[in-house]
């Protein structure tokens, strides 16, 4: 597969392949072996082996993907599974505990998918729980869960730096099960130049059925929020997949023409028009989501970045939300991504606290300050992984 | 007070028995949450009874020794080293009725 | 075609470009490298295992030396899966060891279709004798030692559970990995078994690894099964001694050894049962190769005499 033309940009035919696919499941019914080797790694590094199963089984494809392909669906699907069935139990749990507030929690991100029972639920796997509650109920929320086991391993400065700056409590972890969580007021940071009210996500979202104090996002905030997560946030590492959970959500909302009418004027009232107007933009050209002509005009107008800017992004989105695999990557991959990263940066902080707080992380506490760092840094050696593969 | 209250295993977090003759322990695996216990063959036959739903530690005692009278000393028994200690381990819940 | 029949000189080629693509058990691996010694190794200890030319394979890994001035006053090696790095690079001469663990590290964390327990396993009579490893248990001295004297070697460190046929464990025949001590005691009982590179200095000591008979290769599409669990404790100057074992306890022991018995729930649980149901468990203390061994023997002939002559009073009352 040589360089095609996607929708006006130059790109690699095998770095789509997962792309394409995605859009356009059926197609996996006539995949030879050699791409299905290439499709399996692809969405292995990108987080997504899980979704394919998915795909494969709503399009009841199972039959027609070779046999020695099957295992590693199968594989991945079982891992997906038992996540779901793990964060349901352990959002039990918290909901429980985060009952005495006597104030309404809300479940965000992946969480809410699982809980709210969302298609974006299926063959996905999370890192933490995500939970946010009023700014003035969050040390009471804290100290419920301190009692419960849900502690924080952060150190003085990033203690410190998380409470100052950011939009979330340093991350809980559960003692036994050492689940983490991240307990929210916000979802952007206090200095974030974007300033979406928490006030009207609230008074917007979805009481869930079977749990008192249980609310999810509002569909349109649901997307506002994936779309800042994944256009504000410096974790392209799951750019692919995070713009899979997108595409997702508005296949399943947009069956509602409402839903359609409500989302661009919802995205200016939150002050997320910018986000808003990538998401869908890179949503459908990359994974064909049907997101309607009026629409996307919509939110460009509202949205779209000066046009030498606009021309820029797309450069760096581009090459950011493919798999993070070879077949994928071209030279320009890694300055895309690490300008993306200091773009992230400037975007949730001022540049005189981004300053210090780059400074700190370079030469004091490079593994500890992130939770990204988490991931990529802090190696563990084989002794350590092979005893946390073990579950307790 | 100890009356009104009720144990039962929660049905979204089930209990599964791994039993071998002739042995007296029995490993109880908790599907949901994935805890993994091993416990005596008597505290196996209580968790299968709070497996049909809530009972009171009398109504536990009346189905484990059928031809027995209810006494103080074997209730608080079973309160104490069963229920209160599997509620403990999360291998039961609470319910006042 | 096995990897033996190519040269040296192919291997390295093959390594270094497209891969050299061969089926470990149930698996097939696309191995590729720019290390110069690694075609050597792998050609050692990997001898007798099939070429493969399916388009597909289930593990691409590489192994190279990362960038770096490190690289010039101390080399290190790194193992990648695609662009996965899971360890801390090592010491380039842990080259081989790196591959194995790393090889380790992508079938327990993708391979949910089997339950993957932590331990020994080899087969007599097509009866499976399961030996689950604390470390320091001396299990791999003692697979070693088995697999030596005729018994076919499944796996020595993770044990496939199938989740299909009860009880029955697939064999993965690789090297065994021996550690310090352990290392010159197989050389010594069996002088005629190939021992691989060394590598010092390892997180678990010194490291080097005995290739798989010929046979347990030849043989690996048939799985075995799990009849004997026994937990072994290598003690100095201990005879050989084997006690009779709770199940249950047993049980709480695998699913503690075991990599994914909580990813699989219910599933995990039933297989695990399972194999429960069709072992009989000790505890064995031992010291002697050649005093263990026999003993082992004894033991899981009778259970398969047990077992033939159960099948025997069944068919006699199928008939009567």
């Amino acid at each position: 597969m040589g360089k095609q033309a996607i929708n006006g940009l130059a790109v690699d035919g095998q770095a789509m392949l997962l792309f394409s696919l995605l859009a356009k499941p059926q197609q996996m019914a006539n995949l030879d072996l050699n791409t299905w080797d290439l499709l399996i790694r692809q969405a292995r590094n990108a987080d997504l082996l899980g979704r394919i199963y998915e795909l494969v089984a709503e399009h009841k494809l199972f039959d027609d993907v070779p046999l020695p392909v099957r295992p590693h669906l199968l594989s991945a699907r079982r891992f997906a599974r038992r996540h779901s069935v793990m964060v349901g139990f352990e959002l039990g749990n918290l909901l429980g505990i985060l009952a005495k507030l006597d104030s309404p929690v809300v479940v965000l991100k992946g969480a809410a998918y699982v809980l709210a029972e969302l298609p974006a639920a299926a063959g996905r796997v999370f890192s933490d729980i995500d939970l946010m509650v009023a700014k003035d109920r969050l040390a009471e929320a804290e100290k419920l869960l301190k009692v419960q086991a849900w502690v924080s391993s952060a150190d003085g400065y990033d203690d410190k730096y998380y409470r100052q700056w950011m939009h979330e409590l340093p991350p809980l972890q559960h003692m036994k099960r050492h689940t983490l969580l991240d307990l929210h007021h916000a979802i952007l940071p206090q200095t974030a130049r974007l300033k979406p009210s928490s006030k009207r996500l609230f008074a917007s979202a979805l009481p869930v059925e079977g749990y008192p104090n249980a609310h999810v996002l509002c569909p349109e905030d649901m997307v506002l929020h994936s779309a800042t997560h994944l256009f504000q946030d410096d974790e392209f590492k799951h750019g692919a997949r995070d713009l899979v959970d997108l595409d997702t959500l508005l296949r399943h909302f947009g069956e509602d023409e409402q839903f359609w009418q409500r989302l661009v004027p919802r995205g200016i009232e939150m002050d997320l028009s910018r986000p808003l107007y990538y998401a869908l933009r890179f949503c459908c050209r990359m994974l064909e989501t049907p997101v309607p002509e009026a629409i996307l005009a919509q939110a460009a107008q509202a949205g779209r970045p000066p046009w030498l800017l606009a021309g820029l992004m797309d450069q760096l989105f581009q090459r950011a939300l493919v798999p993070d695999h070879p077949s994928c990557l071209d030279s320009f991959s890694a300055v895309a991504k690490s300008l993306l990263f200091v773009r992230s940066h400037y975007l949730r902080m001022p540049l005189h606290l981004l300053l210090p707080h780059l400074f700190h992380k370079a030469f004091i506490s490079p593994i500890n300050a992130r939770r990204a760092d988490r991931a990529t840094e802090n190696r563990p050696t084989i002794d350590a992984l092979i005893a946390e593969n073990k579950p307790r | 007070m100890w009356a009104s209250v009720s144990w039962f295993v929660d049905p979204a977090n089930p209990v599964f028995f791994g039993v071998w003759p002739g042995e007296n322990t029995v490993v109880a695996y908790q599907s949901t949450s994935g805890d993994t216990h091993m416990i005596s063959a008597m505290g196996a036959a209580v968790l299968e009874l709070l497996q049909t739903g809530p009972l009171s530690v009398e109504a536990i005692f009346a189905e484990l020794f059928p031809d027995d009278a209810l006494e103080v000393t074997a209730l608080n028994h079973l309160r104490n080293n069963f229920l209160i200690h599997f509620e403990q381990l999360g291998l039961i819940k609470k319910t006042l009725s | 075609m096995i990897v033996a029949d190519y040269s040296e000189q192919t291997l390295q080629g093959l390594i270094a470009g497209s891969g050299l693509r061969f089926g470990v058990g149930p698996f097939t691996l696309n191995l590729q490298s720019s290390l110069q010694q690694l075609a050597g190794d792998v050609r050692l200890m990997y001898a007798s295992y099939p070429i493969s030319s399916q388009p597909f394979a289930d593990f691409h890994v590489r192994l190279d030396r990362p960038f770096g001035l490190r690289r010039w006053f101390r080399p290190q090696v790194n193992f990648t899966q695609d662009t996965r790095t899971p360890f801390k690079p090592l010491p380039l001469e842990q080259s081989f060891a790196m591959f194995e663990w790393g090889l380790n590290w992508c079938i327990s964390s993708q391979c949910h279709q089997y339950l993957i327990i932590h331990a020994a396993v080899v087969e007599r009579g097509g009866l499976a004798l399961i030996m689950p490893a604390p470390p320091g248990s001396g299990k791999s001295t003692l697979c070693a030692g088995l697999v030596a004297r005729g018994w076919r070697l499944l796996t020595d460190e993770l044990a496939l559970v199938s989740l299909e046929q009860p009880g029955e464990v697939i064999a993965l025949p690789r090297p065994v990995s021996l550690k310090n001590e352990s290392i010159d005691v197989i050389r010594a009982f069996a002088p005629e078994q190939v021992i691989g590179p060394i590598a010092r200095d390892t997180a678990k000591g010194t490291v080097a690894h005995m290739a798989a008979p010929v046979e347990s290769v030849e043989r690996a599409a048939e799985a075995a099964l799990s009849s004997l669990l026994v937990f072994p404790q290598y003690t100095p100057a201990s005879a050989t001694v084997i006690a009779p074992r709770q199940k249950a306890a047993s049980f709480m022991e695998l699913a503690d050894q075991s990599f994914n018995f909580n990813v699989l729930g219910e599933l995990g649980f039933q297989a695990l049962r399972q194999v429960l149901d069709s072992c009989d468990c000790y505890d064995l203390s031992y010291s002697q190769l050649d005093d263990v061994i026999p003993a082992l023997e004894r033991l899981i002939d009778a259970r398969a005499e047990s077992a033939q002559l159960d099948s025997l009073d069944l068919r006699s009352t199928g008939i009567g």
